[in-house]
């Protein structure tokens, strides 16, 4: 039994550890871990792993690290959650660690100089793709007061030093009363 | 308590974070750059490209670039760990809930107020870096445009959003252009 729990938790583990060293994303991540924790090593059942990402996505944080840590609990409860997440953990930061290093050594050069200049471009568009995404998701909903509360976060943001916690707390309160009193009069929420 | 206020900083970026690197990246961008003074935008940016060369998500990648900047590996620790406890409680919070109930409706309507908030942060942070990148920080006007930067920031966009090539690829290539430009025009 003990020996059983163990074994769960290695495997819990490294595979973790292999997924995070290859997957670009959490999403990608979660598909990888249908593969490999319901489908070959049958450690939970394909709903369990949905509710786990559903949680996942749901919560803040890494999406990620949340997933690994809610299949290590369903997996093998609080040890199960920590070893999955500690794999979940080390590869990223042991390759960024090994990038800062490096960076740190080669900014100064010209050449890497110029070169990051390339890229810094193109983070920029990044930015600007990661813009849209959010753009074309609220757009979806069709709602004007998601626009509004848009609007008014970009105010706050562009114009006042207050911290973004607070934001966060108007925007969730103001969502949750509006969808409060609309609820008895059929408003536009499914 | 330099590593305590890494963690900090990184817990409260990290309980923000709706929704993965969309809402991450702004939030850290205020937080690192606006509000803690630890680095500039054009850093930041370049934080951002090499993000892309490495595997794993990217808040704990930006946690550890920037506890590495400041306090060497024991703020890199400190930092990812700031990442991870937080969703680790609401997790084991959300899971209790969700047990009981199968689904928590105030959740979704969260996360829509909370894609609003992201959109606007996300906005805000993409005018700073337009204004380091492109305009160097010097003010926006026509006469410190980067012309170099806008083509290969059009052009990075235009590959990315058409799925042409992997973002990694896109980027290096971007930086090799930008090489090239140099070499061979002297801009």
């Amino acid at each position: 039994m003990d020996e059983k729990k163990k074994n769960r938790l290695w495997l819990l583990f490294i595979n973790t550890l292999i997924m995070s060293s290859t997957a670009n994303s959490g999403y990608a991540m979660i598909s990888v871990m249908e593969k490999v924790f319901v489908k070959k090593l049958g450690l939970l059942t394909e709903e369990e792993l949905s509710d786990c990402t559903a949680m996942a996505q749901s919560s803040p944080g890494p999406i990620a690290i949340n997933s690994s840590c809610l299949v290590g609990y369903r997996v093998a409860g609080l040890p199960g959650a920590l070893a999955a997440m500690t794999g979940c953990a080390i590869p990223p930061i042991a390759f960024m660690v090994l990038v800062t290093v490096f960076y740190s050594y080669i900014v100064s050069n010209r050449y890497v100089e110029v070169f990051m200049r390339g890229m810094q471009a193109g983070a920029v568009a990044l930015v600007l793709n990661f813009a849209i995404g959010l753009f074309t998701g609220i757009k979806k909903k069709k709602d004007v007061f998601l626009w509004m509360l848009a609007v008014i976060a970009f105010l706050y943001i562009e114009f006042t030093d207050f911290p973004v916690y607070l934001l966060a707390l108007f925007c969730m309160t103001a969502a949750v009363v509006k969808t409060f009193l609309f609820k008895g009069k059929g408003g536009t929420e499914q | 308590m330099m590593l305590l206020r890494i963690i900090v900083s990184f817990m409260k970026i990290c309980l923000l974070a709706f929704g993965g690197a969309y809402s991450a990246v702004p939030l850290i961008a205020r937080e690192v750059v606006d509000v803690q003074h630890w680095m500039t935008y054009a850093e930041f940016a370049d934080l951002l490209a090499l993000d892309e060369l490495t595997p794993g998500p990217i808040m704990i990648n930006c946690a550890t670039f920037v506890g590495m900047k400041l306090a060497g590996i024991p703020g890199a620790i400190a930092a990812s760990l700031g990442c991870c406890i937080p969703p680790a409680i609401i997790c084991f919070v959300l899971d209790l809930i969700y047990r009981k109930y199968r689904e928590v409706p105030v959740i979704s309507v969260i996360l829509q107020a909370m894609r609003c908030m992201s959109l606007a942060l996300v906005l805000s942070t993409l005018i700073s870096l337009t204004a380091s990148i492109m305009f160097h920080g010097a003010g926006i006007s026509f006469a410190n445009l980067d012309i170099l930067s806008v083509i290969l920031a059009a052009a990075t966009f235009i590959l990315i959003r058409k799925e042409v090539a992997d973002p990694i690829v896109v980027l290096l290539g971007s930086g090799a252009v930008s090489l090239l430009s140099w070499l061979l025009l002297g801009i």
